[in-house]
């Protein structure tokens, strides 16, 4: 498992990059990072909270309440125009930052 | 599912269950019920299943810190007072202690002003003066001295109205507490030296009044003014010393401020506005009616031990009450 202390810049753009396919829920994200991620990572309960909020506050992602499939009522999440311009902008950023890392990484 | 609950329940129980909260934690126990419920699914036992839920949910004190959220007791009755507030309330103490202490000196300057003036009168100083007007001096000295006192008082209370919850019970953030004893510690010398000089000037302040009355009694409200001047001395540096002092102490709540104390004071502090007023009464009535200058100033000393024998009346009674 991968310390949260290295991905935590990335929680964001992958919570934004889950919405990309559409509108989803708190445990149905964290389980496809999960599965995306080939069991790897894990995001905490309070880690994807407090990424919900401020996506949300920022104006990345907007809630609704929706019944879902089992009938459960539930806070639903989808991607705005903001957020999607915010997740570009993060995955140029990760290019970069990737670029510059991998010159001080080698195979020892 | 229960034991999910009461999980949540303990772990959000500090915090303040304002809407945002409550609404987070709501969401929250959707999430960890799927999980639940899906991991019993994939044919975990219950047990293993609430283990991985749990060790999965992380820390709840960095989501608050993340959402800005503090622990309701910070927020409930009991104010927290920050490193930057207490400084500031230092400030406005030294401030308003020096315009006490200049208050004071100028009271008790106007007072033996007024007295010399009345002698000087008394002696025939002013020659061809009706009586009347060598009063108008007098009463010009008063007030050319203690009018400004009065402003200087009104003018020390300000920016205190700010921090009337010291009045109240409160509590320190361990920043300004390490902050105020250190500087508290700064002042003792200060405090301690200034405490001695005062009580020198206050011991020393009737021998003026001694030497006067050695010399005649004629000379007896020279050497009164004269020890009104040096006791105008003694208590700014009381003012002073003591005010800043009490400044230290309130924010530690030490000495006269800890908890029991403040109530006790409050019950004094109301005497106090009532006696002292009726002291100064007194004194300008005997002065400028009945004249009696030579003696009335007696009455400040006379209300002094008054005053302080029933406060220790007061506090004994309240401690034996509290015993009981």
């Amino acid at each position: 498992m991968i310390s949260s202390d290295v991905i935590r810049g990335y929680n964001d753009t992958m919570i934004l990059y889950m919405l990309l396919g559409g509108e989803s829920y708190g445990y149905e994200i964290s389980k496809n990072i999960r599965r995306l991620s080939e069991e790897k990572y894990v995001m905490k309960e309070t880690t994807l909270y407090s990424a919900f909020t401020r996506l949300e506050k920022n104006g990345y992602i907007a809630s609704f309440h929706k019944d879902g499939e089992s009938g459960k009522r539930r806070t639903y999440y989808r991607i705005t125009e903001e957020g999607l311009a915010y997740y570009r902008e993060k995955c140029s950023e990760w290019q970069v930052t990737q670029e510059v890392v991998n010159k001080f990484i080698k195979e020892t | 599912m229960d034991v999910l609950h009461a999980y949540l329940d303990s772990l959000f129980a500090p915090w303040p269950r304002t809407a945002q909260v409550l609404n987070l934690k709501r969401e929250m126990l959707d999430t960890m019920e799927d999980k639940y419920e899906e991991l019993k699914q994939d044919g975990k036992s219950e047990h293993e299943a609430i283990g991985i839920v749990i060790s999965e949910f992380g820390s709840i004190d960095e989501l608050m810190h993340e959402l800005g959220i503090l622990p309701a007791a910070e927020t409930g009755e009991e104010i927290s007072i920050s490193e930057q507030q207490a400084l500031q309330y230092e400030q406005i103490v030294r401030r308003s202690s020096r315009l006490q202490a200049i208050g004071w000196l100028s009271i008790l300057f106007g007072v033996a002003a007024t007295m010399v003036v009345a002698a000087l009168n008394e002696h025939g100083a002013f020659g061809s003066w009706s009586g009347g007007q060598a009063y108008l001096l007098a009463l010009i000295a008063l007030f050319v001295f203690v009018v400004p006192a009065i402003g200087l008082f009104i003018a020390s209370g300000s920016g205190k109205e700010r921090y009337k919850m010291l009045e109240g019970d409160f509590e320190l953030s361990p920043g300004a507490k390490s902050k105020t004893e250190q500087h508290m510690e700064a002042f003792r010398p200060v405090h301690s030296r200034g405490i001695v000089i005062a009580a020198c000037l206050g011991t020393l302040s009737p021998v003026a009044l001694l030497i006067a009355g050695i010399r005649g009694e004629g000379q007896l409200p020279y050497g009164a003014a004269i020890m009104l001047a040096l006791l105008g001395g003694a208590i700014a540096l009381f003012a002073y010393v003591g005010g800043i002092q009490g400044g230290f102490q309130r924010l530690l709540q030490l000495g006269e401020y800890t908890r029991e104390k403040k109530e006790e004071n409050r019950v004094i502090n109301r005497i106090a506005a009532v006696v002292w007023p009726i002291a100064f009464v007194v004194f300008f009535v005997s002065g400028f009616v009945y004249q009696r200058w030579d003696v009335n100033w007696a009455i400040f000393p006379i209300t002094a031990v008054l005053f302080a024998a029933i406060g220790g009346v007061y506090s004994m009674r309240r401690k034996s009450k509290g015993r009981a």
